[in-house]
């Protein structure tokens, strides 16, 4: 047996600060975003329901505005090692949004303004990684109320193998910003986004 | 020398012959009143098979389901623990994935007992008697063994991950839905960390989301990765971990999300 030696690099521990996103987000109504998950919904029918539409249009909005701040990001020049991850979830968040829109038969182009002007510095200072988390954090947390309340199989479908990524990203962007404390690695106490209000 | 053309010889018989026989074949093949048993045919003295037993699948099925997939988790872990082959800063991180994994465990207890079902408090059979066993001796008799675990361990977070992921579209009511999805989530967060754990930040992000392919590595096992696909999966797990054999090379085994021969069962009983 040939057993390595530590597996866990070593890293300088960063405190999160995840509630900030949401307050400069400018995320009121959270709530009634929170009643969404205590109600109890039946899921009825695969395709998505009207209901289930105007919900899928803020989850498309949410993903539309991940990947114009990780574009951002990656215009503005990043080392090498950030840059691959960033593309990737640059990525990943696009073919989030196409995939709800396909789905609840919308046009991918209307991201959530108020939320990306609001993260927009944050993305472009050096704690990118941590305004990142924070989001990915808030992402995962909209998902998840969202999903308790559609009614339609496809739109839970669809958003549970969103956000299972999603807790990833968070996780790959927690070790970029050296955080080792397991509560904020495998926790999330974002609270989920209302976007309900700015979209209409 | 006479006239042949109208002689039929044996090798004429023959054909003709062979061609009736054929055609009477086929002629009670396709004819009715055949009986007999219409079971395959069989060799030998292998052991009779028999049917599951057709019980109904709901959502308190499904949630024992769970629970006793987050409980062969946790004894799995501690199995790891127990070999004594992991590197101290390891130790912390899987006693807290226990830990996780006992939590979930006890909260879709709760669920199902809110179902009307009895809470499942075993392990599932299936996995930790049928599944795990083989894998994990073939592990011990690695060269490598520490990282065949962490491979099997984050195979086995990644099987939860895609059975509560699946379980979120199957169950009917929107507490139980939410419950597994965080508990998915969970469970993709200690894929991730044990991926970064065992690979630092090479294994960030797959290859294969930027459509390139992922090589073995030297030790010709796959890399794990903490982003391993765009959108969460439901397909079988494959991996290589154990010995390289006579031909270099290593066992590979899968893993797949539970289905009717691992539902725990309203009608069965506790195996623990």
């Amino acid at each position: 047996m040939n057993v390595r030696g530590p597996v866990l690099h070593p890293h300088t521990a960063a405190p999160q600060s995840r509630r900030s996103l949401i307050l400069a987000a400018g995320a009121a109504g959270l709530a009634g975003a929170a009643a969404w998950v205590a109600g109890s919904v039946k899921a009825s029918t695969d395709v998505p329901t009207e209901d289930d539409t105007l919900l899928l249009f803020q989850a498309m909005a949410l993903e539309l505005t991940a990947r114009d701040l990780y574009r951002e990001t990656l215009g503005a020049g990043i080392d090498d090692e950030t840059a691959v991850v960033v593309e990737a979830m640059a990525t990943n968040h696009g073919a989030y949004a196409q995939s709800i829109a396909g789905a609840a038969g919308l046009s991918a182009s209307t991201r959530a303004e108020e939320v990306f002007e609001a993260l927009q510095p944050e993305f472009a200072t050096s704690d990118f990684e941590l305004a990142a988390h924070g989001l990915e954090q808030s992402a995962v947390a909209t998902h998840t109320a969202l999903l308790g309340q559609y009614e339609s199989g496809q739109a839970i479908a669809l958003t549970a193998s969103i956000l299972v990524v999603e807790a990833r990203h968070a996780t790959v962007l927690a070790d970029l910003a050296g955080v080792e404390d397991l509560d904020t690695l495998f926790g999330n106490d974002a609270e989920p986004l209302d976007l309900r209000t700015e979209i209409g | 020398m006479g006239d042949r053309t109208n002689v039929t010889s044996r090798r004429d018989a023959l054909r003709l012959g062979g061609m009736a026989v054929g055609i009477g074949a086929i002629a009670a093949a396709c004819g009715d009143g055949r009986g007999g048993d219409d079971a395959p045919g069989r060799v030998g003295n292998a052991v009779v098979i028999t049917s599951p037993e057709d019980f109904p699948v709901d959502d308190a099925v499904r949630l024992r389901t769970a629970s006793s997939l987050e409980i062969s988790a946790a004894e799995l872990y501690e199995a790891a623990l127990d070999l004594d082959v992991l590197a101290s800063a390891a130790v912390p991180l899987v006693e807290r994935l226990i830990d996780n994994h006992r939590g979930i465990a006890d909260e879709m207890g709760a669920l199902t007992e809110a179902a009307g079902g009895t809470a499942w408090t075993c392990n599932n059979p299936w996995y930790s008697e049928r599944i795990l066993p083989p894998i994990v001796e073939t592990i011990t008799r690695s060269d490598d063994v520490q990282r065949d675990l962490f491979t099997l361990a984050i195979s086995f977070e990644n099987l939860a991950v895609s059975t509560h992921q699946g379980f979120a579209s199957l169950l009917t009511e929107s507490a139980q839905r939410v419950a597994v999805t965080e508990a998915a989530s969970l469970e993709a967060r200690h894929s991730a960390t044990l991926a970064i754990a065992a690979g630092g930040s090479e294994a960030y992000v797959s290859p294969a989301l930027a459509g390139e392919d992922v090589p073995q590595t030297a030790d010709g096992v796959f890399p794990n990765y903490a982003i391993n696909s765009q959108f969460g999966r439901l397909g079988q797990i494959e991996f290589v971990v154990g010995p390289r054999d006579i031909n270099g090379i290593r066992s590979t085994f899968t893993l797949q999300t539970p289905a009717e021969n691992s539902y725990i069962y309203n009608e069965l009983a506790p195996t623990c």
